[in-house]
């Protein structure tokens, strides 16, 4: 008796250690989605590395503002400094005392526009995601593994639930089980509402046919013709 | 003499028939099929284009049409349209159309049974049986699909469709006659008439189940007696199979 008794506490021993390996192992899956989103999250979000902030980024703010200096500046300059009689002295498009615009540096002095800017953002200290051209593909491939671990999360805790283990599914997962079903449920609804209709129409249809005076075996003339002349 | 074997339509339902006939004259692809049907009054017009077609059930705006017990004609474009009915796309299949001249016997209207017999011999002597055979009560339409469908949307499609149109209908002795499409107004105005050859892929055809036209006093159920999927043939087939037929004595 004892033995039995033994027998029974070892395997109960082995369920819960077996129970325990199982969760754990679901657990350890999850903290893994958790740190694989993150990485997802870094790959959308975080900013371009500093080395293509300076060889892209810069120059083209800098020419951007310095055309745009232009544009707007450039025909009130001409013809204030270029006019043939003067009315007085030379009229600028700003005032002599006002500090010199960031535009009109850009258009001027295009290289030293950069180098400030360069030299900035060089002493910034942050946390660089991929670079543009990196970016699509490396999105692309964590989010892949992610999926894979939520595939495999999700195969583990119906297999655990299977196997009697009290654990549930991520809230997400619950979520998007219960918009398939009632998806589902819409969609056989949807079909067995169709079909209902279109029976009511073919026995409408069907009982035309019937009132139909030319109508012959398989209900047309052209078949009531065809099959008087068959041979018997 | 008709020694072929008649083939009966397999047992598909009226709307599992309208969806096979939808289903062969659109394919797979883009593009719409038109429809014109009266309204329940009979005096209106609705014409409009069916995109979502399947072979097993019928969408909800041919449903819709069928369950407004529209006892008038309901007629279908052969060939497949831009959405929006901005021109031919394609045809997947090429037809025939036999009309049939309605004969007075003193007291009603009828169909001639002579006449019937003709267009069943003709259809039955031709080399490539019919994928589907429409039976209209006026008129009997067979329609050959295509394996691969032509493309409307050149000058030389068209042609092309055109060419082999009246080929078969050379070699069947078909209708080729202009048919008046007519649109009345439901409001008053003129009655819009176009005019296509009856073997014009612009034009329209009846389409299954639906009453037709008056032949005496009896409405006629527009019937699908043949209906055989798997036949299905290369346009140079058709076009040479009409040509023999056409210089046979």
């Amino acid at each position: 008796m004892s033995s039995v008794i033994d027998k029974f506490k070892t395997l109960a021993r082995t369920l819960t250690s077996a129970a325990t390996t199982m969760t754990d192992a679901i657990a350890q899956r999850r903290q893994q989605i958790v740190e694989k989103a993150k990485e997802v999250q870094h790959a959308r979000t975080d900013l371009i590395p500093v080395s293509e902030i300076i060889e892209t980024r810069i120059p083209e703010t800098v020419h951007e503002a310095g055309a745009y200096a232009i544009a707007d500046l450039g025909p009130i300059l001409i013809q204030g400094i270029g006019a043939p009689v003067l009315g007085g002295s030379v009229r600028l498009p700003w005032d002599p005392k006002s500090p010199l615009e960031w535009r009109v540096i850009c258009a001027a002095m295009p290289e030293t526009a950069i180098a400030i800017l360069t030299a900035l953002v060089r002493q910034i200290q942050y946390e660089p995601g991929p670079s543009s051209a990196e970016r699509p593909a490396t999105i692309e491939r964590l989010e892949r593994e992610l999926a894979a671990l939520e595939i495999e999360e999700e195969a583990a805790v119906d297999q655990a639930c299977a196997a009697g283990v009290q654990i549930a599914h991520r809230a997400e997962v619950i979520a998007r089980r219960q918009a398939e079903a009632r998806q589902r449920e819409l969609v056989e609804a949807a079909t067995a509402d169709r079909r209902r209709r279109q029976e009511a129409i073919d026995a409408k249809a069907a009982a035309r046919a019937e009132d139909n005076r030319h109508t012959a075996p398989g209900g047309s003339a052209y078949l009531a013709r065809e099959s008087a002349t068959r041979p018997h | 003499m008709v020694t072929e074997a008649i083939t009966i339509a397999p047992a598909l339902s009226y709307c599992e028939s309208v969806a096979a006939i939808l289903s062969m004259l659109h394919g797979t692809d883009e593009g719409e099929l038109l429809l014109d049907a009266r309204t329940a009054d009979g005096i209106g017009h609705r014409a409009f284009g069916v995109q979502t077609i399947h072979h097993e059930w019928l969408s909800e705006d041919v449903l819709g049409l069928l369950e407004d017990q529209n006892s008038w004609h309901i007629r279908v474009s052969p060939a497949v349209r831009r959405t929006g009915n901005r021109g031919l796309l394609r045809l997947h299949v090429l037809f025939a159309r036999f009309h049939i001249e309605k004969v007075f016997d003193g007291t009603e209207w009828g169909l001639p049974a002579d006449q019937m017999l003709a267009i069943a011999n003709r259809i039955a002597l031709f080399p490539c049986p019919p994928t589907a055979v429409i039976d209209g009560g006026g008129e009997v339409v067979a329609l050959w699909r295509l394996d691969n469908p032509i493309d409307l949307t050149h000058e030389h499609g068209l042609k092309r469709a055109r060419r082999a149109q009246a080929d078969l209908a050379a070699a069947l002795d078909a209708s080729t006659q202009p048919m008046a499409h007519t649109t009345p107004s439901a409001t008053g105005g003129p009655t819009r008439v176009e005019n296509f050859d009856a073997h014009d892929p612009a034009g329209f055809l009846p389409l299954v189940g639906c009453l037709r036209e008056r032949v005496g006093n009896t409405l006629t159920a527009v019937t699908i007696p043949r209906l055989d999927p798997e036949h299905v043939y290369r346009l140079e087939e058709l076009t040479d199979a009409a040509t023999q037929q056409e210089h046979q004595p």
